[in-house]
């Protein structure tokens, strides 16, 4: 097991670091010079030369991707390019707390809604209860996000006026989780809603489930003690796959509710074009998926040993 | 073992429910940034002695106005609203009275006067952008509109346009440069005194003079202007400093002076020469708020700053004890806030939003809330402008020009080559370019896909810009007139038209590009030209238009912001901007006989000259002004503001109802 996690952990690393070089070189692919994207028209051609030196976007690109891997094995990410210059660092780890407030908030919507649904369904299928589930979960999955969240902002903010859509959890408190959560969950809820239905339809019609049933167990301890635990795994690296998805694919939710996370963050460093913040948001999503992955490769390493023995 | 896996399948859900706690928790034991109380307060490091006095030869330019204009007529809008009830204004009033009021402030509701409470709790806006989330005006990346609010400004706009005294009281400009006359009650919020020599400070760090001095690795993003418009400073007494400029520098109060959209603000050096990191922690402004808390590029929450030593009529201590701004891209996301009175005011609604709101000067007085519903808006114009440009021309003159060349200003000029699109094109031909032109409804866009909000222009510059002719060029709009279009066409050659590329960028502030560029499609497409546009990324497409790059050809939609003075916005037509509009040899050399004039005044026969040699050249042609509007729920009774700005300001002026 030891070398198991070994293997993954490094090849974990290997991931990071093909990730970054591709982010620093995919960055510059459009060449020129970042300073001249990042200022305004207003900017004469002497200023651009002065701040291009200044930042060091003079020196070859190669030489910048030596650096860069130099400061970075050091925990140096640089200086954001606005921001008052502060490291990039502290820039997306004061952000990093927000989106994980509401990736866990929406998992945990998610989770609790789409596992107890899709269960239900499976116990009962073709019911009514099946039928809407259905129903709900082909919408879910097919409404875009930011759709179902301006929608959620004009019921519960225009119309009703309950909830506040614009700030994050230190400007308006718990609430403020509510609608950007819940949107989020929506297309999860239905994503985990069917996995668990299709799961639980095949674990239902196993023989081991007909032998229980035989034996005359009532259908509560079948469908939840026996039948769910194995529907369970299909779940368990869903729910790991969409968290890490989460972490950085918030983008537009948190656009749209002014969320002060790092997909908001990512949006305004793209806009201005500030390199050191776009490369360090993806390094740590990037770094937050590849952790997950080899928390899951383990997890089922653990479970099935089939799987590091091969 | 049975027991081992169930544990180990009840895992997930027992980690969601931890992380959720555990996550909420975390992110709820965050404090506001709220800043200490600065330390110590170091001395200024350096008091450049200027060479020269100024010279007294000159006449001094524009003295500040001390006192906003007196209105004549009292219309019946001015009548003072009751906290409770909406304004309506009960007398239709006749065109001179309603002319006269719309002049600030005889119009305008006031704090603590007739009803309206003289202290309330907050006002909040949203927005699209506030531009570059830098607090540090010596290291700024770009334009940032929050420093009006907790910095200072040497001289500043009233809400009717006027040059009028802010920091200082007023200045004296010649062909050595600039004396200022400070206002000698003005202190930053550590309670230093703001005087000549933090105006010196000041203009060095803008220049860039402490880089690698007071821990600062960069200069802010304009610091070669800034050298090229000061090149010394000279403290003659606290309350007097001589700015000087080698040679007429006229437009220099438009850039640091605090005229109109100008480039820079000052900060307090006790503050700044901490170093960055110091400086963030209590910037400790000369302005009338304090920053009480900071998320960059997403909200920043102001505290009035109760003892702000100005007691203009312009530029006060505001009614309202805080001031938030949120930043919030999306525009239906904008319009829900104020829509569900989440915020009290929106900067930039888009236009098809607006078209339905009661537009305040409709309806009585711009800025002053009617009272005629939950919402109301006011439009801002001068953000921007579009233009039509055919790039081939410029290209083909530039690229049979020796390389090596230099222009006045020593700059190396790109050596430009043709891009084979170019080549025989038919726009190279004037009448192709011109029929193109009368192709074109302009009145008809704004009216239609604009919704009114834009105006047809035919000239460079836009009305409310210094020295632009209203009547003689701007309001001349270039007929639509297809049957000469026709002819003109058939006359070069095409009477079977032809198929062209052309390109355009969106740019936040800057509406209705797209809808024009379908509009040419479709009035082209009855000429016989068939169009096919290519949308760009902006700033990728600004990029594009660097010197000798010009990559947008054969057609561009070119835009331009800050419309509010022609003097600075001339600065795109010449050979080594970083933004180029076309140019050849007589408007370069016009470019410079303008930015050389000793005074404002004396630029303006230069920028009338500039722009008809511009538009002789019938490579680029004007298409419409811009505006932008200002979204206020029924809370707010008034925002004296600028008509003709490019971008928002004196949210501090704002009055509340409660």
């Amino acid at each position: 097991m030891g070398s198991y996690i070994i293997r993954r952990v490094f090849a974990g690393v290997i991931t990071m670091i093909l990730i970054t070089l591709a982010v620093f070189i995919l960055l510059r692919l459009g060449g020129g010079n970042p300073v001249e994207y990042m200022l305004p028209p207003e900017a004469t051609q002497a200023d651009i030369e002065k701040l291009t030196a200044a930042y060091g976007f003079d020196r070859s690109i190669w030489v910048q991707l030596g650096i860069y891997y130099q400061n970075l094995f050091q925990g140096d990410m640089g200086d954001a390019l606005q921001y008052d210059g502060q490291p990039v660092v502290g820039v997306v780890l004061d952000r990093m707390p927000a989106t994980l407030q509401l990736t866990a908030v929406a998992m945990a919507f998610a989770v609790i809604a789409g596992v107890s649904i899709g269960a239900v369904s499976a116990a009962r299928p073709d019911s009514i209860f099946d039928r809407v589930g259905r129903v709900v979960a082909i919408i879910g999955q097919s409404m875009p996000v930011f759709w179902v969240g301006l929608l959620l902002i004009l019921l519960f903010s225009v119309e009703l006026g309950w909830l506040q859509s614009a700030g994050g959890f230190d400007r308006i408190g718990p609430e403020a989780l509510i609608m950007p959560a819940a949107s989020l969950a929506f297309f999860l809820i239905a994503s985990h809603m069917r996995i668990v239905r299709s799961t639980m339809l095949e674990v239902l019609e196993s023989d081991y489930i007909k032998m229980i049933r035989a034996k005359g167990l009532p259908t509560r301890l079948v469908i939840w003690k026996h039948a769910f635990k194995n529907a369970s795994i299909p779940v368990f690296t869903l729910f790991f796959v969409n968290f890490a998805a989460l972490v950085g694919g918030a983008v537009v939710t948190e656009t749209i509710f002014s969320w002060p996370g790092v997909g908001h963050l990512l949006v305004g460093a793209l806009i201005a074009r500030d390199y050191p913040v776009t490369q360090g948001v993806i390094f740590f999503v990037a770094a937050i998926i590849v952790f997950v992955n080899i928390f899951v490769d383990v997890m089922y390493a653990w479970l099935d040993p089939r799987i590091r023995l091969g | 073992m049975k027991r081992l896996l169930s544990y180990k399948l009840s895992l997930p859900l027992l980690l969601v429910i931890l992380m959720t706690g555990v996550l909420v928790a975390c992110g709820s034991a965050e404090e506001p940034t709220d800043a200490p109380a600065p330390t110590a307060a170091p001395a200024a490091t350096a008091a450049p002695a200027a060479t020269a006095a100024p010279a007294a030869t000159t006449a001094p330019v524009a003295p500040a106005a001390t006192a906003a204009p007196a209105a004549t007529a009292a219309p019946g809008a001015t009548a003072a609203p009751r906290p409770t009830a909406r304004v309506i204004p009960t007398v239709a009033p006749t065109e001179a009275v309603e002319e006269a009021s719309k002049t600030w402030p005889s119009a305008y509701p006031k704090a603590g006067e007739n009803g309206v409470p003289a202290d309330v709790g907050k006002f909040t806006v949203a927005m699209d952008s506030w531009g570059a989330s830098d607090l540090n005006p010596w290291g700024l990346t770009s334009v940032s509109f929050l420093h009006d609010y907790y910095n200072l400004r040497l001289m500043m706009q009233d809400p009717n346009g006027v040059l009028a005294p802010a920091w200082a009281l007023s200045f004296e400009q010649t062909l050595d440069g600039l004396t200022f006359q400070l206002n000698p009650d003005a202190r930053f919020q550590d309670g230093s005194p703001a005087d000549a020599q933090a105006v010196a400070d000041n203009l060095l760090g803008f220049r860039g003079d402490f880089v690698e001095q007071a821990g600062y690795d960069a200069p802010l993003w304009n610091s070669a202007k800034a050298q090229e418009l000061t090149a010394d400073v000279e403290v003659i007494s606290p309350t007097e400093v001589f700015v000087k400029t080698d040679g007429g520098k006229p437009t220099w109060m438009w850039n640091l002076g605090g005229n109109g959209y100008h480039l820079y603000w000052y900060g307090n050096p006790n503050r700044l020469m901490m170093g960055p990191d110091a400086y963030l922690e209590d910037a400790a402004g000369g302005g009338p708020f304090s920053i009480a808390e900071w998320e960059p590029n997403n909200r920043i929450l102001f505290d009035r700053w109760d003892d702000f030593w100005a007691d203009y009529e312009h530029w006060h201590k505001p009614q309202f004890g805080q001031m938030e701004f949120l930043t919030v891209s999306d525009p239906a996301a904008r319009f829900a806030l104020l829509a569900s009175e989440q915020v009290d005011a929106v900067y930039n609604l888009p236009w098809a939003l607006a078209k339905d709101l009661d537009k305040s000067e409709d309806l009585g007085v711009r800025g002053v809330n009617p009272g005629r519903g939950s919402t109301w808006t006011q439009t801002y114009q001068a953000n921007g402008m579009l233009t039509m440009t055919f790039g081939c021309p410029i290209h083909l003159r530039e690229a049979a020009r020796p390389p090596g060349r230099v222009d006045e200003g020593g700059v190396n000029i790109p050596e430009w080559t043709t891009p084979d699109v170019c080549v025989d094109h038919p726009t190279l031909d004037v009448r192709v370019r011109r029929a193109l032109n009368l192709a074109i409804d302009k009145a008809a866009v704004s009216a239609g896909p604009h919704f009114g909000f834009s105006k047809p222009i035919g000239s460079i510059f836009h009305a409310g810009s210094f020295a632009s002719r209203l009547d003689e060029r701007v309001y001349n709009v270039s007929e639509f007139n297809p049957d000469e279009a026709k002819r003109l066409l058939a006359e070069a050659g095409y009477a079977d038209g032809f198929e062209m590329s052309g390109h355009f960028g969106q740019f936040a502030g800057r509406p209705g590009i797209p809808e024009m560029a379908d509009a040419i499609s479709s009035y082209w497409n009855d000429i016989g030209v068939t169009m096919t546009w290519q949308e760009h990324d902006p700033t990728d497409y600004v990029r594009g238009f660097r010197a000798g790059i010009f990559a947008q050809v054969p057609v561009n939609l070119q835009t331009w912001g800050r419309q509010d003075h022609s003097g600075v916005q001339i600065s795109w037509y010449h050979a080594t901007s970083g933004y180029v509009g076309i140019y050849n040899d007589r408007i370069e050399e016009l470019y410079w006989d303008a930015t050389g004039a000793e005074t404002p005044e004396e630029m303006i026969p230069f920028l009338h000259e500039l722009e008809d040699e511009v538009l002789a050249t019938e490579e680029t042609f004007p298409l419409y002004g811009m505006t932008l509007v200002n979204a206020y729920t029924d809370r707010v009774l008034a925002h004296p503001t600028v008509e003709f700005t490019p971008h928002f300001k004196h949210y501090d002026l704002v009055v509340l109802r409660d």
